[in-house]
């Protein structure tokens, strides 16, 4: 009787063990295998990952090509929809209003994109720090609540305490970039002058229309900030993917 | 005391009408065509137009060309300011320069005659640039934030002599989103939970000097019949660079954000995606393939521990009724 159930539980107990101490999500590119064409070229050399593809110009184009030395193909190749990439920005200032030390002012505006390509990008980066206007006092960028709470440029971090300043901001809608994700979680501007590059705040590989975002721009000073008026420009540059 | 009346009216009328005019300022810009590809041979010139058209408030604008290079393998890039390679450009505008601010009114289309020329000893290879509309920030006195707003398209210039752009294409990365893996010697075995739908990655490398536009067509085969097809999108994929090849729209919301197509899996047992990959103007494919096991995971646990309580508890009556058997004798 044993000897009849054994064989069953030994595979069971195999199966679970071979399945339970390897699982996990993990993405190796040992699992393809790559077959170089049959049809209409007679096979290939299968000699390594990289494929040579002869690609020639059809007749028209080739001509084309010869006489005026270019073709321009204008538009994408694959076209369902028929609407230019479009981008727009609800609100051109935002008044941050009187600024009051461990108050923070939130205020918001929108993005809109309609693409019908392969997707779009929308980046931003400030030209300076919020500067006093014609004075060098500054109010720094945010690093968020600090801590295990640290944000930068790219990755968003918790800040919902008072007694952490700065200027940064936080993006929500359906192309928002991830790390946006948890409420009040906020980035700082990279900066021009920091010579340092845009990041993507908002994105999609999808072709879509009216895509909206809600950046919220948000400043918290500390009760030794100079009075006066704080200014930056915000760069944002929208573009479709390629 | 008709006319006070009638003036009274009409200022509190003024009042009223007055806060409705001071909205706030709007950016609405489009651009047509949002990118341009270019076969161009060295020494060469050509015009191609952009039409920008102002759909939000009146303001100040200008047009500049910048190069990009690719990043990551989503579409990102890498924006330069400045213009970079053998290609040069200018406006052929009567009244535009590149650089050159200009007002552009509500409802107003800002046309950019773009003069596109490649030098003599330009080499043959891809150069990556946009051209961007660039909306001046407003004026303010307030603590703020002013938009710079900029909307770019893309042009993409590949350059070659006799009109041959050579691909070098190559599988960066084709499997299924496992549940499970199961790593066996030689060999890797994925594995899905029933119910569970599969999420695909395909990723293609470019590493030839020219961007490409490949048709990827997928094919699903599973037990019982089981046969799905999905065309993907045919996005470029510039020189020196990768992309994740995806469908037009996500086809699952609750699959991973970075896959190229989902399939809803149907019976318990084997199946094997078939990825072939055509080139405009090639008489050659690539194809790929990649296998994965739909399993029932939650109904074996559940066999398992029966199994593995079975067992214990065959154990310990055996081990029982042996040490009462023992005593009685």
């Amino acid at each position: 009787m044993w000897k009849k159930y054994s064989y069953g539980y030994i595979f069971i107990i195999l199966f679970f063990v071979l399945v339970g101490v390897v699982y996990a999500e993990k993405m190796t590119s040992s699992n393809y295998r790559i077959i170089f064409g049959t049809t209409n070229s007679g096979g290939g050399n299968a000699d390594s990952t990289n494929y040579n593809l002869a690609v020639s110009l059809g007749q028209v184009a080739a001509q084309k090509f010869n006489s005026t030395g270019y073709i321009v193909k204008a538009g994408f190749q694959y076209v369902r929809t028929l609407y230019p990439f479009y981008f727009s920005i609800s609100d051109t200032s935002i008044d941050l209003g009187t600024l009051l030390p461990n108050s923070p002012s939130i205020q918001s505006f929108t993005v809109t994109i309609n693409t019908r390509s392969q997707g779009y990008d929308v980046l931003v980066r400030e030209e300076t720090k919020l500067k006093r206007l014609f004075s060098s006092d500054v109010i720094p960028d945010t690093s968020c609540n600090g801590g295990v709470d640290t944000c930068t440029e790219t990755a968003a971090a918790l800040w919902d305490s008072n007694n952490a300043y700065g200027f940064g901001y936080r993006v929500t809608g359906v192309d928002a970039s991830p790390d946006f994700a948890t409420n009040d979680y906020y980035r700082p501007f990279p900066s021009i002058t920091d010579n340092e590059d845009p990041a993507v705040m908002i994105t999609s590989t999808e072709a879509g229309k009216n895509r909206v975002g809600t950046v919220a721009l948000k400043a918290n000073i500390i009760g030794t900030q100079a009075a006066g008026s704080y200014q930056t420009v915000l760069d944002i540059i929208a573009y479709p993917k390629y | 005391m008709h006319t006070r009346s009638l003036l009274f009216a009409m200022i509190v009328g003024v009042l009223l009408c007055l806060p409705s005019s001071a909205l706030a300022q709007s950016i609405d810009l489009s651009v047509e065509p949002p990118q341009v590809s270019i076969l161009i041979k060295p020494n060469t010139s050509l015009l191609q137009v952009f039409n920008f058209y102002n759909d939000g408030d009146p303001g100040v604008f200008s047009f500049t060309v910048v190069s990009f290079k690719p990043e990551g393998n989503t579409g990102g890039r890498i924006i330069d300011e400045s213009i970079e390679g053998p290609v040069r450009f200018s406006l052929e505008n009567a009244d535009r320069q590149l650089n050159e601010p200009f007002s552009l009114n509500s409802n107003e289309n800002a046309q950019a005659v773009l003069k596109i020329r490649t030098t003599p000893q330009a080499t043959e290879g891809d150069y990556y640039y946009m051209i961007v509309l660039e909306a001046y920030p407003p004026v303010s006195q307030q603590s703020s934030g002013r938009m710079r707003a900029r909307l770019a398209a893309n042009i993409l210039i590949s350059v070659s002599a006799n009109g041959l752009t050579p691909a070098k294409l190559s599988i960066a990365q084709f499997q299924v989103i496992p549940d499970y893996t199961l790593s066996l010697p030689g060999h890797t075995v994925y594995i899905l939970a029933a119910g569970h739908p599969a999420s695909v990655v395909l990723s293609i490398a470019n590493t030839g000097l020219y961007n490409f536009s490949p048709d990827v067509r997928l094919h699903v085969e599973g037990p019982l019949g089981y046969d799905q097809k999905a065309e993907l999108v045919p996005v470029t994929v510039l020189s020196g660079s990768q992309r994740l090849m995806t469908t037009e729209e996500r086809t699952c919301d609750t699959c991973p954000l970075f896959s190229s197509a989902s399939f809803r899996t149907g019976a318990w047992g084997k199946y094997r995606v078939n990825a072939r990959i055509d080139l405009e103007g090639s008489k050659e494919r690539l194809y790929g393939l990649t296998e994965f096991w739909v399993l029932p995971i939650t109904l074996l646990k559940v066999i398992g521990f029966l199994f593995m309580a079975g067992s214990i508890s065959s154990v310990l009556i055996w081990y029982t009724s042996r040490k009462t058997h023992g005593k009685r004798i």
